[in-house]
């Protein structure tokens, strides 16, 4: 019997009591040796080599438990607060969302971003688990949305509110429940130009404090001018709330400008401060974030650099470097980080699948 | 169009061996040969006769100024085309100079989905704002105000017929955007004869250098500007002329009013292909790889023959089914050229072609 902390590892029994009899059924007899055998599920989007793509469950040790179709690439996905259901989203400027019901040994229910929308490739769960919030390009007028889907009813789409700003990519719900940290990139993009950034030298990315009850925006906060290219993209929470950002260089990447920092909930932005060396290696780019509480360490990780910087969060110091090529996803898992590579490298093992940028962690202790 | 690139990716070429076993195939001196011979014989003569050409342009919109005429209208207008394909040869080049201080959007904001650049060109027409007559109010404007196509709209667009009978303000303000991207071409040519200057840093990788600190770094450079030029192309410049749902729309291609979208075009195609030559990529490539030379020369030759039956006015292209057959064979080519750049090539001398970092995210 092992001890969780809170944001250590769930508890395989819950899983399977989640998972029903039917999905462990379903599952191939090794697979369901390995999910019997595990202490954590991970999921993370795949590409297979051959031309398909899907979204594999993984076993605390990285072992794939099971493997899901998608009709296209996935980019990050997300778990609901019972761990019962993830959600995983196409990479942008895909239009497709995929649900599954690990209660259930099911085909993913697919769901669509609605007309002269497009999905960024993440989202979150309300605290509840009631609603699914996408990060959502209304692309025609060059703005962020969120979208609000029902997810007591299909994921049918019920809503949406401004971003704060244009590109928000990353987004989280802050431990009180009603407080939404949104990190709008800033890149103008149009489906009909492909990935073309459309706005390079007035792009003004934005952190955005939106409460959820009121939907409106709380703040908004820039990084100084000079850093006007620096992309905020993806975002790891502290069980405090504090939570790290990381971003992606848009102009001259060989500029040493800060690729990440925090923002406290009342937001207090503070720059990470690395040595000119280790920004080197990260060329400009920081593809994941991944924090963990219980060490108190942060990692980055930059598949354009093939290198990971475990920070420590508080000094900023850095206490680990790995060096791996096309390193990315960062999940963080017992006392470090569960690392992966587009190379297919999952904790450090040559597997056969393409992992893409992110990890997600399954929570813990389900509501 | 994307996971078609995408499925061109085998496994074999993802997982080549464990790629910390990866070796580069060729050794430091082959690399930075490469691009010294590139530097020396491609960049630095693409930005001189750049510079050349933008010089010729303001010189040119000078003396329409001075004296207009249906002569010196005419004689402005070709140097605003010759500078425009200089441009189409050097603007690939998205690496140190060229995308530092804005240059590059400064230049050439584009695409320009949203009509920016013309609704503040006519604005500023319409007030007959003075400043933007002096070049040296230019580098403050916006940048959709500095570049090639406000000079393209000034000199082409609605009501420049004027121009050869009116040294007004349009005249005056075409005048400073020519002596602006004059400006910004000397400052790039400068930039790349520098002896401290990105050139030397590019083929002097090392320990000390705070951008190339291997031959890895310095080949990996080399490959991408092809295959991201090829990305260019097909989005920002082929895909927007293509008609959507049956609805050909010439007025969304780059430099159609000039009538050279074609053109530009071409002249990146022609600019790839002494790049890929000038750099010597084919002598690089281990000898059981030589087949991808072959390819690679076998799709230029596939595009410049297209090319050659497109060298027509977009309008005109847009108006022939079989032309538009030819445009969407370019599409193919660009994917086929980037892919055999930014994965085969790549691979193939010994460097990881990641998943994450193939398009970032």
């Amino acid at each position: 019997m092992r001890l969780f902390s809170s944001t250590g590892l769930i508890d395989r029994r819950t899983l399977l009591r989640a998972a029903g009899g039917t999905f462990l059924a379903g599952l191939a007899p090794r697979a369901a040796r390995a999910l019997q055998d595990t202490d954590a599920v991970f999921a993370s989007a795949y590409y297979d080599g051959d031309g398909s793509y899907g979204i594999a469950l993984l076993a605390e040790d990285g072992t794939v438990i099971h493997r899901y179709a998608l009709p296209e690439r996935g980019h990050d996905a997300v778990f609901d607060p019972r761990g019962e259901r993830v959600v995983v989203f196409a990479r942008r400027p895909g239009t497709f969302a995929a649900a599954i019901d690990l209660r259930k040994d099911n085909e993913p229910l697919v769901f669509h971003a609605p007309q002269g929308r497009h999905f960024y490739g993440h989202g979150c769960f309300s605290t509840d688990g009631k609603l699914l919030y996408s990060t959502d390009n209304d692309y025609d007028n060059a703005r962020g949305v969120i979208g609000v889907h029902d997810a007591t009813d299909g994921f049918r789409r019920i809503g949406e509110f401004f971003s704060g700003g244009i590109g928000p990519h990353d987004m989280t719900v802050l431990p009180d429940g009603r407080t939404m940290l949104i990190a709008n990139g800033g890149l103008e993009t149009h489906p009909d130009y492909g990935r073309t950034v459309l706005n390079v030298a007035t792009m003004k990315p934005n952190l955005t404090f939106v409460d959820l009850e009121e939907s409106r925006i709380l703040s908004v906060h820039e990084l100084a001018p000079h850093l006007h290219k620096l992309s905020i993209r993806h975002l790891a929470m502290m069980e405090d709330g504090t939570t790290w950002f990381a971003s992606q260089n848009q102009g001259d990447i060989h500029e040493p400008l800060p690729l990440a920092g925090s923002i406290s909930p009342d937001g207090n932005v503070r720059l990470l401060d690395l040595a000119p060396e280790d920004l080197r290696l990260m060329r400009g780019y920081v593809g994941s974030v991944a924090a963990n509480d219980r060490t108190g360490a942060v990692v980055l990780t930059s598949p354009q650099g093939n290198t990971a910087l475990e920070i420590d969060g508080a000094s900023g110091a850095v206490r680990e470097r790995v060096t791996l090529p096309d390193i990315c996803g960062a999940a963080d898992r017992g006392d470090g980080f569960l690392l992966s590579s587009g190379m297919g490298v999952m904790d450090g093992h040559q597997t056969q699948l393409a992992w893409d940028n992110h990890i997600v962690r399954r929570p813990w202790n389900p509501a | 169009m994307r996971r078609l690139v995408a499925t061109f990716i085998s496994l074999a070429m993802l997982f080549a061996g464990p790629a910390s076993s990866q070796e580069l195939t060729v050794d430091g001196e082959q690399a930075v040969r490469s691009v010294r011979l590139l530097v020396a014989g491609f960049i630095q003569p693409g930005f001189e006769r750049f510079a050349d050409d933008a010089e010729l342009a303001a010189i040119a919109t000078d003396e329409l100024c001075e004296d207009p005429g249906e002569r010196t209208l005419d004689a402005a207008r070709a140097a605003f085309r010759a500078s425009a394909l200089a441009l189409a040869r050097v603007e690939f080049l998205r690496t140190g100079p060229l995308i530092q201080e804005n240059r590059l959007e400064r230049l050439l904001f584009w695409p320009d989905r949203r009509g920016i650049a013309l609704r503040q060109v006519q604005g500023v027409i319409g007030s007959g704002d003075e400043s933007v007559t002096d070049a040296e109010n230019l580098p403050a404007k916006s940048v959709a105000l500095q570049g090639f196509t406000t000079l393209e709209f000034l000199l082409f667009g609605t009501g420049s017929d004027d121009l050869a009978s009116d040294a007004g303000h349009r005249c005056l303000f075409a005048r400073a955007v020519a002596r602006n991207i004059h400006a910004i071409a000397v400052e790039l040519n400068a930039a790349w004869q520098d002896k401290d200057g990105y050139a030397t840093l590019w083929s002097n990788p090392g320990e000390e250098n705070p951008i190339f600190r291997n031959a890895d770094e310095v080949v990996s450079e080399l490959l991408s500007i092809p295959a991201e030029a090829f990305e260019i192309i097909r989005d920002q410049r082929l895909k927007p002329m293509l008609p959507e749902d049956g609805q050909a729309n010439p007025k969304r291609a780059l430099f159609w009013r000039s009538g050279i979208s074609l053109e530009f075009v071409d002249a990146a195609f022609e600019a790839l292909r002494s790049y890929y030559e000038t750099a010597g990529i084919s002598d690089i490539l281990p000898e059981d790889e030589s087949w991808l030379a072959r390819s690679i020369e076998f799709e230029f030759n596939n595009a410049e023959a297209t090319l050659d039956r497109l060298n027509m006015p977009v309008e005109e292209v847009l108006a022939n089914e079989e032309r538009v057959k030819d445009l969407d064979y370019l599409v193919i080519l660009t994917q086929s050229l980037q892919s055999l750049f930014g994965q085969q090539v790549t691979a193939a001398l010994g460097l990881s072609v990641g998943f994450s970092s193939l398009d970032g995210d």
